[in-house]
């Protein structure tokens, strides 16, 4: 693709081809380019079988304007080398697009139309176009006429001398002047000097303007409408063709690489595989979604019963009206935890017993009022028995105090906890002794937590 | 000159049969067609380059009947005289 391939690459690969040692094939394509050379000298042209035809010519002085300095110049007469290939290889060079034809075309064509045709096309080939010889050459011949104080002798020349094949062969044609337009082109392009070939593209570019070079071919297109019905049919067939290619760059060549027949397919089918990986795409994101959010109810049954609470409201009110009913009865009762939890799933929102604190406290049996505290996110027993004992570790008598917590790390924030007076049970917060048997009681909650029966629990909690 | 006229003074030349000279223009010509299809050129010392362009599709218009053709994209065989090729052709 796009490679450049080298004299000594071309010898070797052609005498691989042939079978003929590679030196020998050296020699000879060096002495035929100057045998060549030699002619194109003396002014002959050469003609080369299967490659094309080598010729040149004169071109005689001429009036221009210096793209740099805008002053006139004068073109100094020179010749110029025109190589014109032969059907052959021009046919084989275009294999990739052989298929396409020219098209006619209409506001009314639609994408859709085209892509639809475009499998018609594979059928028809202008090298099935037949015509008839005399037509063309009158019409071209103005043109030709035009032609001749120019580059573009060799277009004439040839279409003198080879009418009926040029015009038979429309690609042939078109690739001249498209050429011819190209050279114009691409010598534009060039850094314009007084040099003559830019100039003379210049001029050539103004004198056969767009409109020059489309009304040759027209002409050719024109010749081509002239022709027999059965021509006129190929060609009616042939105004179908695909524009694939509106979004085409004018300047990068390789990006063309597809033939353009293949093109609108590839789109429609790119769009619908688009739309496809779009639609899996989503359903895998929608899973991913899913599988997280399981995982996150399974792994944290604190978030968990926060979502909970949010859903189901004031929650917290069953675990306070439980929880005085139980500390009215016996403290120390942590086998009924499993039942409270239960309970407290069950038991509905609303009734029960109302949020006052009032209904509750009478059932204390401590004289003091009762303290109460709400546990938090940040805010766990541990603070809270540092905040109301000044000792972090007296929390498992808070946690005592109010059974159905459930694991002491995670307790629902919110929840309203019973914070009880340690003097009740004759504990000092300052006391060492106290502060081991709070560390051995905290030991003792977490114990119960990692058994099996720990697991039930858990379980329980979360029905 | 003429195709076998030209090989028979390269033959003559180089010492090769012309046969054989002819088998090798051939593989030339395929060369080029080949290289042409996938867009290389191949490059002959003091002679010059043949390049395969491409040519993006067109729209032109009609003049006489105003209609807009597309003409579609295609490749075509360049051949680009070497600076030496121009300077003796100047002579």
């Amino acid at each position: 693709m796009q490679q450049k391939i080298t004299f000594s690459e071309a010898c070797r690969l052609i005498g691989r081809s042939t079978g003929i040692p590679r030196q020998e094939v050296d020699e000879f394509l060096r002495s035929l380019f100057e045998v060549m050379e030699q002619a194109l000298i003396d002014g002959e042209s050469v003609k080369l079988k299967g490659i094309g035809t080598f010729k040149t010519t004169t071109i005689a002085e001429r009036k221009s304007v210096d793209v740099n300095t805008g002053k006139e110049i004068i073109l100094p007469a020179h010749s110029k080398l025109i190589f014109t290939p032969a059907k052959e290889l021009a046919a084989a060079v275009n294999s990739p697009f052989e298929a396409f034809e020219a098209i006619e075309l209409t506001d009314n064509i639609s994408e859709e139309d085209l892509a639809a045709v475009d499998n018609e096309i594979s059928e028809t080939s202008l090298q099935k176009v037949e015509t008839p010889a005399e037509t063309p050459v009158a019409p071209l011949a103005p043109f030709l006429g035009r032609e001749n104080d120019g580059v573009s002798s060799a277009h004439s020349s040839t279409y003198s001398s080879d009418e009926t094949t040029y015009i038979e062969d429309d690609p042939a044609s078109l690739i001249d002047d498209d050429k011819h337009e190209e050279e114009c082109k691409d010598k534009s392009e060039e850094p314009c000097n007084v040099g003559s070939s830019s100039a003379e593209s210049l001029d050539e570019c103004t004198e056969y303007s767009h409109d020059a070079l489309e009304a040759g071919e027209d002409i050719l297109n024109e010749e081509s409408e002239d022709m027999e019905q059965p021509v006129e049919d190929e060609i009616n067939k042939a105004t179908e063709y695909i524009n694939g290619g509106n979004d085409s760059s004018a300047d990068d060549i390789i990006e063309e690489d597809e033939p353009l027949r293949h093109r609108n397919n590839h789109n429609s089918e790119r769009r619908k595989k688009r739309r496809f990986a779009f639609i899996i795409g989503f359903m895998c994101a929608l899973l991913l979604i899913c599988v997280a959010g399981i995982l996150i109810l399974l792994i944290c049954p604190d978030t968990a019963n926060r979502l909970r609470t949010k859903l189901t409201g004031p929650s917290d009110v069953q675990v306070e009206s439980v929880d005085t009913v139980i500390t009215s009865l016996s403290r120390n009762k942590q086998p009924e935890t499993k039942d409270i939890s239960i309970e407290q799933a069950s038991v509905p929102h609303n009734d029960e017993a109302p949020k006052s604190d009032d209904s509750i406290a009478p059932t204390s049996p401590s004289d003091t009022p009762v303290v109460y505290d709400k546990v938090t996110e940040t805010r766990y027993l541990g603070t809270i028995a540092r905040h109301h004992y000044g000792n972090y570790f007296f929390w498992p008598y808070i946690y005592e105090a109010n059974p159905g917590l459930g694991h002491p790390d995670r307790i629902k924030p919110g929840t309203r906890v019973k914070v009880p007076d340690l003097k009740q049970f004759g504990i000092d917060p300052h006391d060492k002794a106290a502060i081991e048997e709070a560390k051995r009681k905290e030991r003792e909650i977490y114990n119960r937590y990692t058994s099996v029966s720990a697991r039930r629990t858990k379980k329980n909690n979360k029905r | 000159m003429d195709s076998k006229t030209l090989i028979e003074k390269a033959a003559q030349r180089s010492g090769t049969s012309v046969d054989r000279g002819r088998a090798i223009v051939e593989g030339f010509a395929s060369l080029l067609a080949e290289g042409g299809a996938e867009l290389d050129s191949v490059a002959v010392p003091a002679f010059g380059v043949f390049e395969a362009k491409k040519r993006l599709e067109r729209v032109n218009v009609h003049p006489a009947t105003g209609k807009r053709m597309l003409l579609p994209p295609k490749i075509v065989m360049a051949f680009k005289p070497s600076a030496l090729l121009k300077q003796k052709l100047k002579q």
